[in-house]
């Protein structure tokens, strides 16, 4: 991020960004993620520290990726899921693949459905992995990668596991204390289950900020949590907000890496007091903000800012957006 | 002031016959210790100059890595002084050396 200009600039992304809360900032999200957790009994099992069922509320929540909801949403319902139960079951069989021996060891399975094959063809026929009918080769892995995580990193207590990472990283005085307690828990799983780091902020986000009021970490944590999809990445395009902070950079990785826009969002995220909005929220809370913009822009939101809305090829010229005035713009594909 | 702290090592020759070594950090003591064993690598603290010398040079490993991310390769160099650094030290006080 360029030094030129930069606190007058970040004034200004911020002041947009405050307006942007105004608008599509949900007052009462955290009530609502604490129902819908409340509701599929992930909230009693953190009280229980029951794994089986945050496991299986996890990889369901992370099975979403990549498509839309309601087509994942049909293919489980049609061909069921696959559940911590089963698979314990099957592994503790003591399967003949070397690669289900541990966590450590799964590496590199090469499972395809379509191909029905994987990189140990000798004990493809007996392996349990491919008899559960999910939508493709990698959830199997995925799944086994994280029942396998579960039960040997965190020795089957992924309650107490992510209290012991969040414990150690809670330091203080620490000027990155935000950034520690995000990596603490969501680089470890980027490893176990092999996702985006968007998709897995996506979900532990919910996951820390409503699963229990009394832990007070879980809630800063799930609270600097940010998921920049797509329209998040371009919306911060477009308002010019990348470019006078000198930070272009294609949607991706690039996202999440320094001056990227989950940083940006943070900082942006730093000067607004979201207790102004619900004065049970955290002060700092970027996971509102950034939840607040991706609402302003999608068409399941507000449906402000999006590709359906906006001729990319131009300068955007929909007068009737709230901060049309403010917005610097700035065509996405000139 | 000098840094005198033991280093964690773990190394070892992985499937493919290649040398595999890397430091950790003591927090990840335990969870290095399991994913060693596993694995069937060796693991030690490293509390000599000689040792810690070599062992600073290694790669950092990551106990949240599977497969070959978890120890890294290394010079059989490297390696092989690892390897008497540490065996040298766990002859001289073996109850300490190795954990």
């Amino acid at each position: 991020m360029s030094n030129k200009s930069k606190p007058s600039e970040l004034d200004r992304a911020t002041r947009l960004v405050r307006r942007i809360c105004q608008i599509a900032g949900d007052p009462r999200l955290i009530d609502k993620l604490t129902r819908d957790l409340a509701k599929r009994g992930v909230r009693s099992a953190i009280l229980r520290g029951d794994t089986p069922v945050l496991f299986d509320w996890l990889l369901e929540t992370i099975s979403y990726q990549g498509i839309g909801n309601h087509v994942a949403h049909g293919y489980m319902q049609r061909h069921g899921r696959v559940r911590w139960n089963e698979i314990a079951a099957l592994i503790e069989a003591h399967p003949s693949c070397p690669k289900l021996q541990s966590y450590w060891h799964f590496d590199h399975c090469g499972y395809q459905k379509v191909e029905r094959c994987c990189a140990e063809p000798d004990h493809f026929p007996a392996c349990p992995l491919p008899t559960h009918d999910l939508r493709n080769g990698r959830l199997n892995q995925a799944a086994y990668r994280l029942f396998l995580f579960m039960r040997d990193v965190a020795d089957g207590d992924f309650v107490g596991w992510i209290d012991r990472r969040l414990a150690d990283a809670d330091l203080a005085s620490a000027p990155d204390r935000a950034a520690r307690l995000r990596q603490a828990v969501v680089d470890p799983l980027t490893h176990a289950y092999g996702v985006s780091n968007k998709v897995l902020s996506m979900a532990l986000a919910d996951f820390l900020l409503a699963g229990d009021s009394q832990r007070v970490l879980w809630i800063e944590a799930g609270a600097v949590m940010i998921a920049v999809d797509t329209l998040v990445h371009n919306f911060l395009h477009r308002t010019g907000i990348l470019g006078r902070l000198g930070a272009g950079h294609p949607y991706g990785p690039a996202c999440y890496a320094p001056a990227g826009c989950a940083e940006i969002l943070e900082r942006i995220a730093g000067n607004i007091d979201a207790r102004r909005f619900n004065p049970a929220f955290p002060a700092n809370f970027p996971r509102f903000v950034q939840h607040a913009v991706w609402a302003f822009c999608a068409e399941s939101g507000l449906d402000q800012c999006n590709g359906r809305q906006i001729d990319d090829r131009k300068r955007c010229t929909r007068h009737e957006c709230p901060v049309f005035r403010q917005c610097d713009r700035v065509p996405l594909k000139p | 002031m000098t840094n005198t702290a033991p280093i964690l090592v773990v190394f070892g020759i992985d499937g493919e016959g290649k040398p595999r070594a890397s430091r950790f950090a003591e927090r990840d003591a335990e969870l290095a210790a399991k994913a060693a064993g596993l694995l069937g690598f060796r693991l030690a603290w490293v509390t000599d100059e000689a040792g810690r010398a070599i062992a600073q040079a290694l790669p950092d490993g990551n106990v949240f890595a599977r497969g070959n991310g978890f120890v890294r390769l290394v010079r059989q160099s490297a390696f092989d002084k690892l390897s008497a650094a540490v065996d040298g030290a766990a002859a001289a006080i073996p109850e300490k050396a190795e954990v």
